[in-house]
């Protein structure tokens, strides 16, 4: 179990991590999310002890570098492309088994479990950046760490290696260890992430199970299509139930499939369709830091461009 | 430790940079000593020729291998690889001591290495050009503890320069600006005293005949220099965040 207690980090002025506190279960995939510039990164290196800051993390009861084999405790990917890039695949890795003290043929093991083992004499410097994840990926487990920490690992990757990091990493965490990693492919995170740690502007936001955070967004509802859609819509704002348009139906908010079935019945609208519409991870993500957004970019239909004639007079 | 050494000895001999380095070292001493030391041979010599060449040889290669003791550290940073090394040890001390313990043996073999090229294309150079040159004294270890030394010294002030710095182009600049320039233009104001700084004392020790202090004195105050800027180094990279 990772036991994340308080960390809190300031540059200048600037709270990059403001007192965190969350614990990555053993057993379970713990998804951690924040918009660009939420703090993630800086929260995993102040984990692992390589940034300063206030609190501490544990690691099965101990801070990482009381571990007699920190290694074999944590396995990290913080960045894609960490290695000298006329170092051959192979070399990399033996320096870290070195340093380690992990068997230099555990180093051809990781290379073909992540499909390098035909590149490993090649210098990683023009590997592409999912062939470089998969280099960081056999990096970060050369140790047979209990846990693992990785940033961004799917980025790049192509669909067979996503299906493989996903796969590969509810086995481990199967397996007993515990697994943090951060990814903005919500839908890929949505599959397999048990539970959610999401942070904005450094600030913890939400630290919940997957299935907890779904069923409490906002935007969870029930739909429904019916053969008279005005006259539902009639109904539900006459009860003041929330309700919005949804493809050829609504949705409905706040109430179950049960309430919604037996109040269209009792006016005798036919029910064509009535199924429970779950949110989903990229809608909870969103409303859940729709305040902490660092970087926000407009919609294009909310941007104003100037028209010709105001251009040419400014 | 006895991993991280192996590991940063890995290291170095896995990049490329440190042969390169090797080969322009190589290359520089065997040409100037073939052609400057033995077959453009004057004909009068005094008997420590042959090793005047040799200190020479040295210092005007320890830089070089500064350049490679500089790289295994700003490789790191600039590689990020400084995460891995960080997160496997317990103690960051021990990356500084490992760097160090393995710049001294790389420091030993450039030496040992540059010695041999020298003599052997000086010899090279005598035979080509058909001389032979009167007897030779060798004060082999004062040779030995002055080369060695040397390198060793200026190796040890790049490792710290890079330790501070942490930026390759930045430190490899100041690397070799200082000793030129920096202290160039303290000379001005220090005059003599010039020579308590850390690159002048250390160029005291592969003069053929000692300037301002004995030999022992320069570098007495080189390893003065070397453990302050050592502590520096130390109490920085174990403050600061990993990059």
């Amino acid at each position: 179990m990772i036991e994340v207690k308080n960390i809190a980090k300031k540059y200048r002025k600037k709270v990059a991590v403001n007192d965190l506190s969350f614990t990555v279960k053993t057993g379970r995939v713990t998804g951690f999310l924040g918009p660009n510039g939420a703090g993630k990164s800086t929260a995993m290196r102040l984990m692992l002890g390589l940034d300063n800051g206030k609190g501490e993390t544990l690691f099965d009861g101990k801070p990482l570098h009381q571990h007699k084999h920190p290694s074999a405790v944590v396995g990290l990917l913080l960045e894609a492309k960490a290695f000298h890039p006329t170092r051959s695949a192979r070399d990399h890795l033996h320096v870290l088994a070195t340093a380690s003290g992990v068997p230099l043929s555990r180093v051809d093991e990781v290379l073909e479990l992540v499909g390098l083992h035909d590149v490993a004499k090649k210098g990683p410097g023009k590997f592409s950046l999912g062939m470089s994840q998969r280099l960081g990926i056999a990096a970060a487990i050369l140790n047979e760490p209990k846990h693992l920490i990785l940033d961004e690992p799917a980025n790049g990757l192509d669909p067979e290696g996503i299906a493989w990091l996903r796969n590969f990493i509810k086995d481990y965490a199967d397996k007993g260890n515990a697994v943090l990693i951060s990814s903005h492919l919500l839908s890929e995170m949505s599959q397999v992430a048990d539970d959610i740690v999401v942070i904005g502007k450094g600030n913890l936001i939400a630290d919940t199970s997957m299935e907890r955070l779904l069923a409490e967004n906002t935007r969870s509802g029930v739909f429904v299509r019916t053969d008279k859609p005005d006259a539902l819509v009639k109904l539900l704002d006459k009860q003041k139930i929330a309700h919005e348009p949804l493809n050829a139906g609504l949705k409905v908010i706040g109430m179950s499939t049960d309430e919604v079935g037996k109040l269209l019945f009792s006016k005798g609208l036919a029910v064509l369709e009535l199924r429970t519409q779950e949110a989903s991870l990229e809608e909870a993500f969103l409303d859940l830091t729709s305040t902490s957004q660092e970087y926000k970019s407009e919609s294009i239909s909310e941007s104003k461009p100037e028209s010709k004639t105001e251009k040419d007079a400014s | 430790m006895i991993a991280q050494i192996k590991a940063e000895f890995r290291k170095l001999s896995t990049i490329r940079s440190t042969y390169i380095v090797l080969i322009i070292a190589v290359v520089l001493i065997a040409a100037v000593n073939f052609w400057g030391v033995g077959y453009k041979f004057a004909g009068q010599a005094p008997p420590s020729y042959m090793a005047d060449a040799l200190i020479n040889s040295l210092s005007a290669t320890g830089i070089l291998a500064g350049i490679v003791a500089l790289l295994l550290v700003t490789h790191e940073y600039r590689y990020n690889t400084i995460y891995y090394t960080l997160a496997t040890v317990r103690s960051r001390t021990t990356v500084l001591l490992a760097k160090a313990a393995v710049i001294t043996v790389f420091a030993l073999a450039f030496t040992v290495l540059m010695a041999a090229v020298s003599v052997l294309a000086a010899q090279a150079g005598l035979f080509a050009g058909d001389h032979t040159l009167p007897n030779q004294s060798y004060a082999v270890w004062q040779l030995a503890w002055r080369g060695f030394g040397f390198v060793w010294a200026i190796s040890m002030l790049a490792l710290v320069l890079a330790f501070i710095v942490r930026n390759q182009i930045g430190s490899i600049v100041l690397f070799l600006m200082i000793p030129t320039t920096v202290e160039g233009i303290a000379s001005i104001f220090l005059k003599e005293n010039v020579a308590y700084l850390p690159f002048t004392a250390l160029g005291n020790l592969v003069m053929t005949q000692p300037l301002t202090f004995s030999y022992t004195k320069s570098a007495g105050i080189a390893l003065v220099w070397i453990a302050v800027g050592y502590i520096v180094s130390w109490v920085l990279f174990t403050r600061r965040d990993a990059n």
